[in-house]
């Protein structure tokens, strides 16, 4: 029989995580226990803490007939425990357990709470734990007084957050990694009155419209008859909410015009907004250049760094121009290479420089350049650490820069983040004794990928004296994330070496003719899809996705998809993995962006250098165990791991993935979705395009490849500005 | 079937000679207490007598090194007693006279903490002395939050005025 109730229940196991949603069985105060169905709500409850429910109660029975009373909740909230429902959480108290925890119920009974919390009944307490052992139970019993505190204190923490969270749901605000986000801003003791305070906190988080709304709604809360058009609080969140989108679109900096503009797009006078963002120091300046506060400290302070090298002094002496040939001879010979010109010239301007630019397009023998001028370099008495954003590229620097004789590892960002972290600290080196000293040249390949602040953290942290030198082709997309720092380098052109003859031709692939045509700003021709062979090809723009995309999967499963737009991405993900999916595999909620079987390919959304995790890292589902822990191998990696819970929230699912995030892999076959929009840009097909090492479909027309090959990609930022 | 575990045996002995060692210690005369467990050169509990005392064989000893429910109760009144808890590292490099410093500091501190357990008023004060703490740790971990999330929005390239 079905009825409605509620209940007060307490957590003692989480059986299930599903799609939003979750399972968990707990005590009620009368010591029965109850399973709690949730769905549809957003909720991860821990062992120990105790809810009131409210929904419909009934008799669930298992595969094995065992049947359990449950609940499907309609409500749910937090409350503090008291009486019995304290038992499950005094139970896994150290020294308490089952035992002690029953004969303090029996004692206090609902007074339970109390007694724990007064002082004065400490020796009570004491002697109902263990009459037979009155020493070691006042003892026991201190314990026991200060976990209660401790619980106090998390339990009004959590309800604060809770009554936090549902004042921004009234107001508005549905998207709940935002409202997290605010309380991360302003949480703990007075965090309504802090919100109060800063009414417009949110448009840096939040898109204008909800932000505006809310902002609204707290001022007149404030105060009741207040102007809000022209108010300073959303002047300033007008301006805070320009730099979102920007920065969002990785711009760090802005003209004036186009930044007026978007003010005014926003409801606000855009001269009064921007005047006060001045006094304010809610816009940084450079010239002509209105800058993303934040992110002008974070350029600022890079190109002091990259200064600062330069003016460092480096203990490797650097001979003459004769002298350094003889040694590019001679690293030469040692690595079994033989040069070109182009390339010679190259290492002997490049080890000159602390901070040196190595740019190109696909084949031009940028890997062998840096193998060759990594051996002079270590000829030189120096050491070379080599690394790349991703996995993958890293892997494959080191293997293109090992010799026979002289093995080379190569490490992510992430990693040597974290190594160069650990030996600022002082920590011994790893067992891969990586060293990191005044000696040290970092050669970073692929570094068109590396965003502004990924550059700013791992420089943050280089030896006084160290040498860095960057590889890449500023054909390619931009990074990721805000800012653009290998292009601007590129472009400012003074440490720059170019290298620009083609010396690979993939095995006769046209794909590297093409991408070289595309790169220059040619459409080239290429050959209608008929269902096999390597090389370019195209497909009308009215097929399936899905389908092509399984096509090509029949054909190799190393296969990626590329789209422009976010929701491309997202219908392609959530049609692929329903039709591609085991329908008998369990589906598991990874956080507010996807949900995963195993086999799902998912990638990382954020930079978590510290978890060894970046934006655009693909990986691959392994393992989901009984508990839900999800394990993963990422690319470039030989063992899987479990993902982290925090981490889980920044993955989504990959079976399409955006150009941006492709950047860092390479797939045997590749489906380029074409669609006519801004966003595909000559660099983006570029981009696209060189991510396959043997096939590319593009889903499109003649007329939208043109348009994206004549379309550039552009970002403004303040970093220009100050690197001279 | 399964063996049954040894766990909640040993257990009890463990808690019976606790119980009888703490109460010895706490018979002492307050100023020159002494330790009733048995402990190492540098002070820390010794786990082989220990084992020995209640019983263990050698090859039984690691329960008290893997079991939380076993070794948290010999901490528990191993550090009441001025004592390092089974697993704590002692740094070499402190000399012997730094450590004699030491254990008389606890000794102190012991006897204050005593002469407050067996004062009510005491009690109270140190529970409160407790929930302030806790209150204190609370505001500090969140103010660490709100400082740490700022710092992440410089580094997205925004900057958050928070009005405190």
């Amino acid at each position: 029989m079905i009825k409605a109730g509620s209940t007060q229940v307490t957590v003692e196991r989480v059986l299930s995580k599903l799609e939003r949603g979750v399972i968990f069985s707990g005590r009620q105060a009368d010591g029965e226990r109850i399973r709690v169905k949730l769905s549809g709500i957003d909720l991860s409850p821990e062992i120990g803490e105790t809810y009131h429910v409210d929904g419909l109660i009934h008799t669930f029975t298992d595969k094995f007939k065992v049947s359990v009373k449950q609940i499907n909740v309609s409500k749910i909230t937090r409350v503090n425990a008291v009486g019995a429902l304290l038992i499950p959480f005094l139970e896994r108290l150290p020294n308490v357990g089952p035992v002690r925890a029953k004969r303090l119920l029996e004692a206090f009974g609902d007074d339970l709470t109390q007694a724990l919390t007064d002082p004065d009944r400490l020796g009570e307490v004491a002697k109902a734990l263990d009459p037979a052992k009155p020493v070691l139970a006042s003892k026991i019993a201190a314990q026991v007084f200060s976990a209660m505190t401790h619980k106090a204190e998390e339990e009004n923490s959590a309800r604060a957050e809770v009554e936090f969270l549902s004042l921004l749901e009234k107001a508005g605000v549905t998207k709940t990694g935002a409202a997290r986000q605010l309380w991360r801003l302003v949480g703990g003791a007075g965090s309504q009155e802090r919100l109060l305070k800063n009414p417009y906190l949110a448009a840096s988080i939040l898109d204008w419209k909800s932000a505006d709304h809310l902002g609204k709604n707290l001022l007149r809360q404030a105060d009741p008859k207040i102007d809000v058009k022209d108010h300073p609080h959303r002047l300033l969140g007008a301006v805070d909410s320009v730099w979102r989108d920007l920065l969002g679109d990785g711009d760090s900096a802005s003209e004036e015009e186009p930044f007026l503009a978007l003010l005014r797009r926003r409801g606000v006078d855009p001269d009064l907004a921007l005047g006060l963002a001045r006094k304010k120091g809610a816009v940084a300046e450079s010239e002509a250049l209105l800058r993303a506060p934040g992110a002008a400290y974070i350029e600022n302070s890079l190109a002091n760094r990259l200064h600062d090298m330069e003016q460092a002094v480096c203990p490797v002496i650097i001979p003459d121009d004769r002298r350094l040939m003889e040694l590019v001879n001679q690293a030469e010979a040692d690595t079994g290479l033989e040069l070109f010109q182009e390339q010679r010239d190259a290492v002997v301007t490049l080890i000159k420089r602390a901070v040196a630019l190595l740019q190109g397009g696909a084949g031009v023998g940028k890997t062998t350049v840096m193998k060759v001028l990594a051996a002079v370099w270590e000829r030189l008495g120096g050491n070379v650490v080599l690394g790349a954003l991703a996995g993958k590229a890293a892997l494959g620097l080191a293997r293109g820069a090992s010799s026979p004789g002289q093995p080379r590892l190569g490490y992510t960002v992430a990693r040597l983040i974290s190594m160069q972290a650990a030996s600022c600290e002082g920590k011994p080196p790893r067992a891969d004794r990586v060293v990191f000293n005044d000696r040290t040249l970092i050669v970073l390949d692929e570094a068109s990928m590396l965003d502004t602040p990924g550059l700013h953290e791992l420089l943050s942290y280089h030896p006084i004296g160290a040498r860095l030198l960057l590889a890449g082709d500023h054909g390619q997309l931009p990074p990721v994330g805000w800012g653009c720092v290998f292009h601007d380098l590129v472009n400012d052109g003074s440490r720059l070496t170019n290298l620009t003859t083609v010396r690979r031709q993939l095995s006769g692939s046209p794909i590297p003719i093409a991408a070289a045509a595309i790169r220059d700003g040619n459409v080239p021709h290429i050959d209608d899809w008929t269902g096999a062979g390597a090389g370019i090809f195209v497909v009308p723009k009215d097929r399936d996705y899905v389908a092509q995309y399984q096509e090509l999967l029949g054909l190799s499963p190393d296969t990626m998809a590329i789209a422009a737009r976010r929701s491309t991405v997202d219908a392609f993900n959530y049609n692929a993995a329903h039709r591609i999916r085991d329908v008998n595999l369990p589906v598991v909620r990874l956080g507010p962006l996807a949900s995963v079987a195993v086999g799902d390919p998912i990638v990382c959304t954020r930079n978590r250098y510290r978890d060894g995790l970046f934006n655009g890292l693909l990986g691959k589902v392994t393992e989901i165990d009984g508990d839900l822990n999800i394990s993963v191998l990422w690319d470039g990696e030989t063992e899987p791991r479990l993902l982290d819970k925090d981490a889980a929230q920044d993955c989504e699912l990959a079976y399409g993935i955006t150009c941006h995030r492709a950047q860092g892999s390479a797939a045997r076959a590749v489906l380029v979705i074409l669609e006519n929009t801004p966003l595909v840009t000559r660099e983006w097909l570029y981009t696209a395009i060189t991510r396959a090492r043997e096939r590319v479909v593009i889903i499109g027309d003649k007329a939208d490849l043109e348009k994206s090959v004549e379309r550039r990609t552009k970002r403004t930022t303040g970093f220009r500005a100050v690197w001279k | 079937m399964a063996r049954p575990s040894i766990i909640p045996s040993v257990r009890l002995r463990l808690e019976e000679y606790l119980e009888q060692h703490e109460a010895e210690y706490l018979a002492q005369p307050e100023a020159t207490r002494k330790p009733t467990l048995p402990y190492t050169g540098d002070f820390k509990v010794n786990v082989r007598a220990l084992a020995e005392a209640i019983g263990l064989k050698q090859t039984q000893e690691k329960y008290l090194y893997e079991r939380e429910e076993l070794f948290s109760l010999v901490n528990l009144t191993a550090e009441g007693q001025g004592l390092l808890p089974i697993g704590a590292r002692t740094q070499p490099q402190i000399d012997k006279s730094i450590r004699e410093r030491l254990i008389m500091q606890a000794t102190g501190a012991r006897v204050d903490a005593q002469a407050a357990v067996e004062s009510k008023a005491r009690e109270e004060a140190l529970t409160e002395a407790l929930a302030l703490a806790n209150s204190q740790n609370a505001d500090l971990r969140a103010e660490n939050t709100r400082l740490r999330a700022r710092l992440e929005m410089v580094q997205n390239g925004m900057l958050a005025r928070v009005d405190e």
